[in-house]
């Protein structure tokens, strides 16, 4: 009687244990779908069964195996933070060849022709009054489109500052969530799937905008270190970053936006960690792509170098020619002003002097010989001159290597990104053949249980007709 | 499942993606006729665009600036060729004006005759093309000579000194003269501004004296002096005649600098049509036949069969 009652005890336990692995099976259909969600594979564990001791139970013990890989995981982590930087790059500098445009009305180029074709308009009759305007209109035209080109390229690096800003309050947003994972971790430290999930997500959320490096610890807390070195998350604490101007490394006297730092919780600048992620992306562009044009940091820009080397080149040209036709020679005037106190703002202030007018233009050279548009002659070919007046380059030629490092830029980023994006797949995908839910096995599983149960289920009714049985062989009184 | 959407589904979707914005650049070179519409497409092509485009431009202003002093230099050369047929008309009419039967009336008239010639000759001075005195040399904004009989040459100048200096610069950037001035063609003068004997005015002014004064011996010594400087004027449209052919030289080589800048310009930048719309094609059909093998793919599960 007493093995009986163990057997039917023993068959109880099964069908609980296939009732929870039906529910892990149900919770697997339900989360298929659910980001961050990995499959829960119901183990079932035959228990002793010893039938010459009289112990006859071998029914089985469920036990949950969560098939989360960390290689899988930390594979998916590292690809999103380098799609996220290349992507962030794409989107950051898109806007950069509106500036530096390749059409045939680009602005600068277009400019830079004009004026150049008006001197040589001018070289002809120095004295005409409707081409000396023609040059003085031109070089307004240069000075503005300029102007244009500074307030575009400052704007979008104030955009740059403000996206950088945001985004680390994302970081700080996700690193606070994954404190608060931590915390119910701790406080209820069972194995939870659903939390798992959610605590996966955020990781991948965190690893887009940055490079993380998570370790695991007991029931599954994290701790999230930034560019593998500072603490972001540790246990139950967060320590937040922020972004600040580097006024430390700024040559002030430069006149230019400082870079961007990222500083730990304790003022530590961490900037050089940040290696991926969108944030690295965008201090990439911040820190060393726009202060490479516009200036910044320690950099006086491409387009100051370009507006300044127009300036002082062509004023030169005017200052040693001259407006008289006999001794003594009259010097000519500046052409464009700009401010010299701020080399990182020159485009920005170039300006067609405000005082001269077109007699004003020095044409002539005195020599000798005295030669009547030797100096307008100078001008019109001043841009293709050998060697350029700007570090060897003409001024089309320099314009044109700045634009064609922000299309290497870009160019480069979108390849990246579209390979990226490929990677991303394949990382997720393999992940997916680990930790994934097929609906397939979990269907074949959901089978599988409900035989088993249906079995233990006859076995109860089986032993209850054998005991009723036994208890029928007893003599009513 | 660790990722919302199945990772078959992402990698399709980033395919998908990248066949898009191929198809979106093929359009985009279609529309716009260019097959580089922004730096990154063709970041190594950007230097020689814009280099091509500025030598262009530089080409198309040397060939309206060589167009327009064409003109002027025309002008100017058949200016000298009416001066010096006014001065061998002057020449005539002195030689006239020297023979035995004249009387002093009719010497009178001739010299009213030849001094009329001196104003024309004055005008021929002062030859104006769009706003250009063409013998005004660097001051070419105002004529240079005015009649004053009572000058020993019977004209005054306006310009002092005359010269011409400018120079007209070749699309290769060489510079050539192509100018002189009134002075150097008609007004010849000495290291001490005296008139010499290649003078136009001067002579001419001697010969109209000589000829109110009905002195034969001093207008046959004018009409000489005449005829030395109307030689010495006519030896100037040699000039002339090299300063055109420079200049269609400059104009030729100009030319063909501008063609050679739009077709290299053009190889650079323009899209060639029939390989994009194939290309258009190609991206098309791989696009349908991605999403109707996506769109055929078994959307059930073993849950299906279930009963």
């Amino acid at each position: 009687m007493g093995s009986l009652f163990s057997a039917l005890d023993a068959a109880s336990q099964s069908i609980q244990a296939f009732e929870r692995a039906i529910n892990v099976t149900q919770n697997n259909v339900t989360n298929a779908n659910s980001p961050g969600y990995a499959n829960q594979v119901p183990q079932l564990i035959s228990q002793d069964f010893q039938s010459n001791t009289g112990i006859p139970s071998g029914g089985v013990l469920e036990v949950t195996q969560d098939t989360r890989s960390a290689y899988a995981d930390t594979a998916v982590q590292q690809q999103l933070s380098l799609q996220g930087m290349y992507q962030q790059l794409q989107t950051t500098l898109a806007p950069l060849q509106t500036v530096f445009d390749v059409s045939s009305s680009s602005a600068i180029p277009s400019a830079l022709n004009q004026l150049f074709q008006s001197f040589s308009q001018w070289s002809t009759q120095p004295s005409n009054g409707n081409y000396q305007a023609g040059v003085l209109n031109a070089a307004q035209q240069t000075a503005s489109v300029f102007q244009q080109a500074a307030v575009q390229l400052g704007q979008i690096q104030a955009s740059t500052t403000n996206d950088i800003q945001s985004t680390v309050a994302q970081i700080n947003q996700d690193a606070a969530t994954l404190q608060k994972f931590n915390q119910q971790i701790a406080q209820n430290p069972q194995a939870n799937a659903g939390l798992s999930a959610q605590v996966e997500n955020t990781l991948e959320n965190l690893s887009g905008l940055a490079n993380i490096q998570v370790l695991k610890g007991i029931g599954g807390t994290v701790t999230v270190l930034l560019g593998g070195q500072t603490a972001l998350v540790e246990g139950l604490q967060m320590n937040a970053i922020q972004a600040v101007n580097n006024t430390a490394s700024n040559n002030a006297s430069l006149g230019g936006a400082p870079n961007i730092s990222i500083q730990d919780s304790n003022g530590n600048d961490i900037t050089s960690q940040i290696s991926s992620g969108s944030l690295a992306g965008l201090l990439n562009v911040r820190n060393n792509v726009l202060p490479s044009l516009i200036g910044g940091g320690q950099q006086v820009g491409g387009l100051n170098t370009l507006a300044q080397g127009l300036a002082d080149s062509i004023n030169n040209v005017l200052a040693q020619g001259t407006t008289s036709s006999a001794p003594p020679y009259q010097a000519g005037s500046p052409l464009f002003t700009y401010n010299a106190n701020a080399p990182a703002g020159i485009a920005g202030t170039l300006a067609v002097s405000s005082t001269i007018t077109g007699s004003q233009l020095a044409a002539a050279n005195p020599g000798p010989p005295f030669v009547a548009n030797s100096a307008a002659l100078t001008l019109a070919g001043l841009d293709s001159s050998s060697p350029g007046p700007i570090q060897g380059q003409g001024f089309t030629q320099y314009f044109s290597s700045l634009t064609a490092s922000v299309g290497n830029a870009v160019n480069d980023a979108n390849t990246q990104a579209t390979a990226q994006s490929q990677l991303v797949a394949q990382a997720q995908s393999l992940q997916q053949q680990v930790s994934g839910v097929s609906l397939d096995a979990q269907a074949v599983q959901l089978v599988q249980l409900q035989t088993a149960y249906q079995a233990a289920s006859k076995v109860v009714t089986v032993i209850d007709q054998i005991m009723q049985s036994l208890i029928a062989m007893v003599p009513t009184p | 499942m660790i990722i919302g959407l199945s990772a078959s589904n992402q990698q399709f979707l980033a395919s998908l993606n990248l066949l898009q914005s191929n198809l979106n650049q093929a359009d985009q070179q279609l529309a716009s006729g260019l097959k580089i519409n922004q730096a990154s497409d063709a970041p190594q092509s950007i230097q020689d665009i814009f280099q091509t485009r500025a030598e262009l431009g530089q080409a198309n202003q040397t060939v309206q600036n060589l167009n327009t002093i064409q003109g002027q230099v025309q002008t100017a050369d058949s200016a000298v060729q009416s001066a010096i047929q006014l001065l061998n008309q002057a020449v005539s009419l002195g030689t006239e004006g020297a023979g035995p039967t004249m009387t002093l009336p009719q010497q009178q008239a001739l010299a009213s005759q030849v001094q009329g010639l001196e104003a024309q000759l004055v005008a021929i001075s002062a030859t104006e093309v769009g706003g250009v005195f063409v013998f005004s040399g660097d001051a070419s904004g105002s004529p240079a000579y005015q009649v004053d009989t009572s000058s020993p040459t019977g004209v005054d100048r306006l310009i002092t000194p005359q010269q011409s200096t400018l120079q007209v610069a070749g699309p290769t950037g060489v510079t050539f003269q192509v100018s002189m001035t009134a002075q150097d063609l008609f007004d010849q003068r000495d290291s001490n501004d005296s008139p010499t004997a290649n003078n136009a005015f001067a002579a001419l002014n001697k010969l109209t004296q000589a000829l109110q004064s009905g002195n034969t011996a001093n207008i046959t010594q004018a009409v000489n002096g005449l005829q030395t400087a109307a030689n010495y004027v006519n030896n100037q449209t040699g000039f002339y005649g090299t300063a055109e052919n420079n200049i269609t030289a400059a104009i030729d080589l100009a030319q063909k600098f501008q063609v050679q800048d739009q077709t290299q310009l053009s190889g650079l930048q323009d899209a060639n049509a029939a390989t994009v719309a194939v290309e258009v094609t190609q991206i098309t059909t791989a696009l349908n036949a991605a999403m109707s093998a996506q769109a055929h793919k078994p959307t059930t599960s073993l849950f299906d069969f279930l009963h």
